[in-house]
């Protein structure tokens, strides 16, 4: 009768999405098949493998069979997962979005969060049968000798956060509801960032089972190695999933709140983990690292921040306190586009500055000599990161003024980003055509002059950065001033726009005298 | 329960899908929601479903505010979009148990609320058939079934008729007539006119986003209309009568029918009222005097002009 009982009360727990995906999952016939066709695939292989192994039997008994064996399961283990898992989670969510059956959810008690964690959770139930299924043929493998239990368990570990990354891309991508053209370009950007991720996850395994881990179980340096993995991986499938939750809530709703929280606090808990571990290695190239890291995530805020909205319901403007100087941080931290924006460009000059000025003034801090010298490669990669921020900047600001001024009735507010890399690709290509009509003679000999390329920030970085010596350091020079200053033209040219939403973001007055009669109307006959 | 729409404006940049609709209906109200495509209908349904947000305005489900309070909202309507559930590879049973578990009903109680839904909508023999090979009635009452799981107060219906042959219609009356007789308050919208006029006690007529005519069936049926239309049978010789009624200055037009005269009466009630007693005091045995009632639908052509946005 107890265990009744705790079996119902667990059965409540139970994320009503991921009880229907699971249902939906057994009744249908995908997922019966795939396993089946998977089981079967690995009992091929440990066969033909074990099978080619006995033909060359009168060799010395080979040590490593085992590795060989377990590196060609796993393959064929995180290759099908890392196809298979997101296309079933992604296809279904963006079937069931087109379906407008998400609307469906909404106004069931279902928030948004538990419609993206019931999708997760069915993809983690998912990926746990495949990898159960595929266990016997790995601890089979042990048992061949070659590989020890502690890298199995890590290798099979790595990949399951693989796995789960992907998976939880796919459902990012699946609750897009974009057309159909920029759903097939993002689908092929996807499926080439899935060969890149499993190349990588494949040679880092191989080589982990190489070098083998049971030995290095040990070492404080290992579990802090692993420990960044994991963080980095477990933040970035945190930051796919707040993403998805922010594109299926309600327009109405304060979606990018959350977002900007998570990226704060992922930009402090991670900047400070990075610095204390720079200090303890002494090593400046992890800040480098860090300041990689967001200036890449920091871009893509940019590209979200100038699609949000220009004004707030009254859901959100009933939230807003009424003195101005409590106003000011929520502005940075709700939806909203010049918020975004502002908020966007804060972290990322924090991001570059932060690092480069602890680095100048502290250097000894974060290096093994006594006194830390501004190398040029420091200077190269503060170089590169400037003008990569400044180009993202640069070409969002654009997008939001073409769409403000010239294509307001064109382009709809969350398709801004489109336009913003339609730009990007059309200052990265023009020159070539203008350099050919133009500068043909130039062109052939590889003597052209760097300006005809300042739209082509690819062309750019490579002439600052890589081509830096004697004239060229003059042009880096202006190179700054310009993208700088035509950064801050842009930012002028928008304040107006901006100045619009700092007026509107501010709570309600005369809505709340109506609705008070309109409550009072309501229930005064009830 | 009371259900008030106040001054509910929904803009869509320069589109004013809702522009300044308020009406109100009670529990065990059936309204009827007419209009032509494009009036604002469903974006006057979504939002009161919590689904969009206003631009400006509210709707008040009691004290609660759908705007200010959407969660407290969510339990106490119930809402049938026009679109049918198509998941695949699950059953009508596990539909709603999800819909179920979604509303956060626990499991003893669980299983005897989908139960007792299916019972009610008539789903207990297909509750065992994955979804998607149910027919459009079938689907329609799933659709129901799902919107009446957490028992709620206020059901939205928007166009839950369409594409159903007659006997499905018909049992979708049925089915509201129980529920509005369970004290429901319904909000439904549909093109079939007629049927509506049948099941509707009050009727909200909207175009353009804006409100041409809100109240109770016989009222609005009755106000705007500028003569009375009554069928008078007497035991006297019909032709008599007919004559007569053409010289009374209140009667606009008289036609005879069979056995019957038919007259178009200027004025209100009190006009037909009198005209009763002056047929009486004349001697006319009067054995039938009934005030015939327009149609929705000719009322719907006379208020409408079929203007979209």
């Amino acid at each position: 009768m107890k265990a009744a009982l705790v079996l119902s009360r667990l059965d409540d727990l139970l994320n009503p999405i991921a009880v229907k995906e699971l249902r939906q999952a057994v009744n249908g016939r995908a997922v019966v098949s795939m396993l089946t066709l998977f089981l079967l695939l690995q009992l091929s292989i440990l066969l033909l493998v074990l099978s080619l192994g006995e033909r060359s039997a009168a060799e010395p008994v080979s040590l490593d069979a085992g590795r060989t064996v377990f590196e060609i399961l796993q393959g064929i283990l995180l290759g099908a997962c890392m196809l298979l898992v997101p296309l079933y989670a992604g296809v279904r969510l963006a079937a069931e979005r087109s379906d407008s059956n998400v609307d469906l959810l909404f106004i069931s008690a279902l928030r948004p969060r538990d419609i993206i964690a019931g999708k997760l959770q069915a993809s983690i139930v998912l990926i746990l049968l495949i990898f159960s299924a595929c266990a016997p043929f790995m601890t089979f493998t042990y048992l061949l000798r070659g590989l020890d239990i502690p890298s199995i368990v890590l290798v099979l570990g790595l990949d399951f956060l693989i796995v789960l990354l992907c998976a939880q891309g796919a459902i990012l991508f699946g609750t897009m509801s974009v057309n159909a053209i920029l759903k097939a370009l993002l689908g092929l950007a996807g499926l080439g960032l899935l060969v890149f991720l499993f190349s990588s996850t494949m040679t880092l395994s191989i080589s982990l089972l190489q070098a083998g881990l049971g030995s290095r179980l040990d070492s404080l340096d290992f579990w802090l190695a692993a420990g960044a993995v994991v963080g980095a991986l477990v933040a970035l499938i945190g930051l796919m999933f707040i993403w998805s939750v922010a594109i299926v809530s309600p327009p109405s709703a304060n979606r990018m709140l959350p977002v900007r929280l998570y990226v704060l606090s992922c930009w402090l808990v991670s900047g400070g983990g990075v610095a204390l571990l720079a200090h303890y290695y002494r090593r400046p190239a992890l800040l480098y690292g860090w300041e990689w890291a967001f200036v890449a995530l920091l871009g893509v805020q940019l590209l979200i921040a100038i699609n949000e909205r220009e004004q707030w319901g009254l859901r959100i403007r009933q939230t807003l306190p009424r003195r101005w100087w409590l106003r000011g941080p929520l502005f940075l931290l709700y939806s909203g586009s010049a918020g975004g924006i502002l908020f966007t460009v804060l972290l990322l000059v924090l991001t570059i500055a932060l690092p480069t000025l602890a680095l100048e003034y502290r250097g000894d801090l974060f290096s093994s000599s006594s006194s830390h010298y501004f190398s040029d490669f420091d200077y190269g990669n503060l170089l590169t990161l400037v003008l990569i921020a400044l180009y993202t900047f640069d070409y969002a600001m654009l997008a939001v003024g073409l769409r403000n001024v010239v294509l307001r009735s064109q382009i709809p507010g969350p398709y801004t980003w489109v336009l913003a890399l339609l730009l990007v690709a059309l200052g990265a290509l023009l020159p070539w055509p203008l350099l050919f009509l133009f500068q043909n003679e130039a062109l052939r000999q590889g003597l052209i002059n760097p300006w005809w390329q300042i739209s082509n920030p690819f062309a750019t970085i490579y002439t600052c950065v890589v081509e830096s010596d004697g004239d060229k350091a003059i042009y880096r020079d202006m190179c700054l001033l310009f993208l700088g200053g035509l950064g801050l033209l842009l930012l002028l040219g928008c304040l107006p726009w901006m100045a619009r939403q700092v007026r509107r973001f501010r709570p309600p007055e005369k809505e709340t005298r109506t609705r008070e009669s309109g409550r009072s109307q309501a229930s005064g006959a009830a | 329960m009371r259900i008030h729409i106040d001054h509910l404006k929904k803009h869509y940049g320069r589109t004013r899908a809702v522009d300044d609709v308020s009406f109100t209906f009670s529990s065990g109200e059936i309204v009827g929601f007419v209009g032509p495509n494009g009036a604002g209908k469903s974006t006057t349904m979504r939002i009161i479903a919590t689904l969009e947000e206003p631009t400006s305005g509210d709707v008040f489900l009691d004290n609660i505010s759908v705007v200010e309070e959407p969660d407290k909202a969510h339990r106490l309507i119930g809402y049938v979009p026009d679109v049918l559930p198509s998941h695949r590879d699950i059953s009508v049973h596990e539909y709603l148990d999800f819909f179920a578990r979604a509303y956060g009903i626990r499991v003893p109680a669980r299983k005897k609320v989908v139960e007792s839904i299916e019972e009610f909508t008539n789903l207990l023999g297909i509750r065992d058939k994955p979804l998607n090979a149910l027919s459009k009635g079938m689907k329609n009452r799933v659709s129901v079934a799902r919107a009446l799981v957490h028992d709620p107060a206020v059901l939205i219906m928007d166009e839950p008729a369409s594409g159903l042959d007659p006997r499905a219609r018909i049992e979708l009356r049925e089915l509201l007539k129980v529920l509005s007789g369970q004290g429901k308050a319904i909000l439904i919208s549909s093109h079939i006119l007629t049927e509506l006029a049948e099941i509707c006690t009050a009727a909200v007529i909207i175009e353009r986003g804006k409100i041409l005519r809100a109240g109770s069936l016989t009222h609005i049926l009755t106000a705007d209309l500028p003569h009375r239309t009554v069928l008078i049978r007497t035991l006297d010789e019909p032709d008599l009568l007919h004559k007569h009624l053409l010289l009374q200055p209140n009667i606009e037009a008289a036609r005879r029918i069979d056995h019957t005269v038919e007259a178009d009466v200027v004025g209100g009630e009190e006009a037909c009222c009198e005209l009763l007693t002056h047929l009486v005091q004349n001697g006319y045995r009067i054995v039938e005097f009934h005030q015939q009632r327009a149609g929705l639908e000719e009322l719907f052509m006379n208020v409408t002009r079929g203007e979209v946005q």
